[in-house]
């Protein structure tokens, strides 16, 4: 599975291919994200329709990425979160490091503010 | 139509913050404010609403969830800083196709039948609700803005990103004048501040709670009683008052005026309360005055002063002090009816022991730490002992009949009570690590205690309490203590071990009828990880009757996943090759899962909570399983395997969630 990456109004979506995030997918991720990261002029979406569990290393490793982004001044934002993923993210406050959006729209038109 | 919810919990700059809740949570009468703000907008036909969440959004998606409750559809957005949500308000707005959208602050809620139910498209916008009481006349501006406005995209659209709560009342007042109206309403209750919220209370209470839906009912005017509520004729109640379902007052308190005693809450004798509000399950002790306060648990705020007064004394749950004297005599007699039992117990112990080493493999007796009690708050001078057990700490956790525990536990520990470092009746003996683990309230508390191997919790509240029942229960023990109680204690635990709910029926049995078990031995393989999910979801779905719903299917799967992963890379260091082995107990008051594996010892200290402030891509783990598992142990079994324990304590089917003491 590889991640599908689409380009909107200057804005990379990246729809993550998994049903997780974890130790066991990481390296797969970071290596999917990369690419997409790289070409990706800084404003990135990422499409978290299908990934149904994330644990902290699925966090960490997407912190990693809003930190490289952040190096360049770029931002990520994530959408389609499944709710008990979201309330995972609450808990550890990633909310207030970066955009958690409702739908793919939303998180577009954020970047476009 | 839709309504936007602002609740993100900003800091008011009001030192006095619980830090528990946000305020639009706090109660009003019998149920948060915020449920009365979403109650008053569905009674208006506004069934989609969407809430703007920041600090401890949490706390509102659990109480609120999809709002099927409420017959609304509710949808929640996060704003990154809780002071400038506007970004997402423009977002909801403009997605609204130029439907009017109520736009609402959560922690106001103006009653009146003014507030429009359905602007149409074509209508000038905005609709800003006002009211006239509070003008500030140096503003030049004769209305205060209720936090309530219809809007529609247009309005928004030159909101700037950053801008605050002043920017927008300034916006929609200017454009309701120029393009809209101004709608003049009554003052909206407020939980902006505490005294705000005491002076709503008083307002919903003298205004017999006309437009709010409100449990029990008003017996005399402006007296509100609910269901089950404990009143002995001797209290004095002085309008407006309200006594939440289920609540207690003892003999010759004076209550009001403008008090709120929350759900399960109990005042003892003699207390006077006025102008406050004693949040839902507090215990406040005999002969308090309570006078402009807000109390929940043991943080009090002071209306009045403005000030947040976290306290320490016991003096909220009680107002017995023992005297040294009475604790000399108390603990000499406990040494002496131990010295005297451990002489007649002797054979009976050798013949336990002479059992147990020919019949159960693994060594007769364990030692188990724990810290001698009362102790002082300083750490470092802590005194360790140690004492014996026929059980280790694997097994205690187990429910056990009276023999089981007389046998295995008592009479080893009668050494340690002969010799004064423990006692029969007191608080849970507790590790350095445990100790240090425990909120600091709660832990003050028990360093003033004696330690014993009968406690109020398994009395009370059985072999698993919760970790608010084991609060209340030690709470409450500390100033109750004293040898006609420790009595009565002893005889309620061997009567509640005898023919109570935790009796089983075998003397040294693991497994009941009750009870299921199940076991998964994985490698230590990150390729393992979604057996060891499936494996926990099947636990959760199959054996845990009434199932775990998806919520606490996840929190259960999260955590052993986390410890799984821990084991992997710490314990075995990334190779594959390791074991380790699971294994859930299901009862019905508790799920365990016990993992067990044989590599390295890890982490068993204090739980670093981490920084939320900046980007930190590790160090969640242990938080995570800390706020979604009720109890984690750690122990060594008899063949060398090192053992993480995770419990989840079940209520009636379904879990307890993440303790209410973990804020």
């Amino acid at each position: 599975m590889e991640a599908v990456i689409e380009k909107i109004d200057g804005v990379t979506v990246v729809e993550l291919p998994y049903d997780k995030i974890d130790a066991s997918c990481k390296p797969e991720f970071q290596n999917d994200v990369a690419v997409a990261l790289s070409e990706s002029g800084g404003k990135v979406v990422f499409d978290m329709r299908k990934v149904q569990f994330v644990d902290s290393v699925g966090i960490g490793a997407i912190v990693s990425c809003l930190k490289e982004l952040g190096v360049s001044g770029g931002d990520l934002k994530l959408c389609h979160v499944a709710k008990p993923v979201r309330s995972l993210f609450e808990l550890v406050r990633l909310h207030k490091l970066m955009d958690i959006l409702n739908t793919k729209e939303e998180a577009l038109r954020a970047f476009g503010e | 139509m839709k309504a936007i919810i602002i609740a993100t919990g900003e800091q008011t700059g009001d030192d006095a913050d619980l830090h528990c809740y946000p305020k639009a949570m706090l109660t009003l009468l019998d149920r948060p404010f915020l449920q009365h703000v979403v109650e008053f907008i569905v009674a208006r036909g506004i069934t989609r609403l969407d809430f703007v969440l920041s600090n401890m959004p949490e706390k509102v998606e659990s109480w609120f969830g999809n709002g099927q409750r409420w017959g609304a559809t509710i949808d929640y957005h996060l704003a990154r800083n809780a002071d400038q949500p506007y970004q997402l308000v423009k977002a909801i707005v403009s997605n609204a196709d130029d439907d009017p959208v109520l736009l609402v602050h959560g922690d106001r809620l103006p009653l009146d039948a003014a507030i429009e139910n359905h602007p149409n498209r074509g209508d000038d916008m905005p609709i800003t609700y006002v009211w006239g009481e509070e003008a500030e006349p140096e503003s030049g501006d004769s209305h205060g803005w209720t936090g309530w406005s219809w809007i529609a995209a247009a309005v928004v659209r030159d909101v700037p990103d950053d801008a605050g709560i002043a920017d927008l009342e300034s916006l929609c007042i200017r454009k309701s004048k120029s393009e809209g109206r101004l709608v003049e309403v009554r003052r909206p209750l407020s939980a902006q501040t505490y005294s705000q919220l005491l002076d709503s209370q008083k307002r919903a209470l003298s205004d017999h709670a006309s437009g709010l839906l409100v449990s029990g009912r008003e017996v005399e005017p402006g007296i509100w009683i609910s269901r089950n509520v404990g009143l002995p004729s001797s209290v004095e109640l002085i309008p407006p008052v309200y006594l939440g379902a289920g609540s207690r007052i003892g003999q010759g308190s004076k209550l009001g005026g403008n008090v709120v005693i929350g759900e399960g809450s109990v005042m003892d004798r003699h207390c006077i309360a006025r102008d406050s509000l004693i949040m839902p399950g507090i215990y406040v002790g005999e002969s308090l005055e309570l006078l402009d306060l807000v109390v929940d648990k043991n943080h009090v705020v002071n209306t009045r002063l403005g000030a947040n007064c976290h306290v320490r004394e016991n003096f909220l749950v009680g107002s017995m002090e023992v005297g040294p004297i009475h604790d000399w005599i108390a603990g000499a007699i406990s040494r002496i009816a131990a010295l005297g039992l451990l002489v007649g117990g002797t054979p009976i112990m050798m013949l336990t022991a002479g059992y147990l080493k020919l019949f159960r493999s693994g060594p007769v007796l364990f030692h188990k730490e724990y810290v001698r009690l009362p102790a002082s708050p300083d750490r470092i001078s802590w005194p360790v002992c140690q004492r014996w057990s026929f059980r280790s700490d694997a097994d205690g956790q187990r429910r056990s009949g009276i023999i089981s525990m007389l046998l295995l536990e008592f009479l080893p520990a009668l050494f340690d009570i002969a010799k004064g470092d423990l006692h029969f009746v007191g608080v849970a003996p507790r590790t350095v690590e445990q100790l240090s683990q425990l909120p600091v309230d709660w832990r003050e508390l028990v360093l003033r205690s004696k330690a014993g191997i009968v406690t109020e919790a398994s009395v009370r509240f059985g072999h698993a309490p919760s970790d608010d029942e084991l609060y209340c229960a030690e709470a409450f023990y500390a100033v109750n203590a004293g040898i006609r109680y420790d009595l009565k204690l002893l005889i309620g635990w061997m009567w509640r071990s005898a023919f109570g709910k935790d009796k089983v029926d075998e003397a040294m049995t693991v497994a009941t009828p009750d009870t299921l078990a199940a076991t998964l031995e994985t490698n230590s393989d990150f390729g393992s990880l979604d057996r060891i999910r499936k494996y926990i979801k099947m636990v959760c779905h199959e054996m845990v009757r009434p199932p775990l719903d998806e919520d606490e299917t996840y929190k259960v799967a999260v955590a052993v996943q986390e410890t799984a992963t821990n084991i992997m890379r710490h314990a075995y260091h990334g190779s594959p090759d390791g074991m380790i082995r699971f294994e859930a107990d299901v009862d019905e008051q508790q799920l365990t899962v016990r993992i067990t594996h044989w590599g390295e010892a890890f982490g068993s200290g204090n739980i670093p909570e981490p920084s939320f402030d900046k980007p930190q891509t590790g160090g969640y783990g242990l938080y995570i399983i800390s706020q979604y598992i009720d109890d984690v142990s750690y122990c060594c079994d008899e063949n060398g395997g090192k053992c993480v324990s995770l419990k989840k304590y079940l209520r009636g089917g379904q879990s307890s969630g993440s303790g209410n003491r973990k804020n």
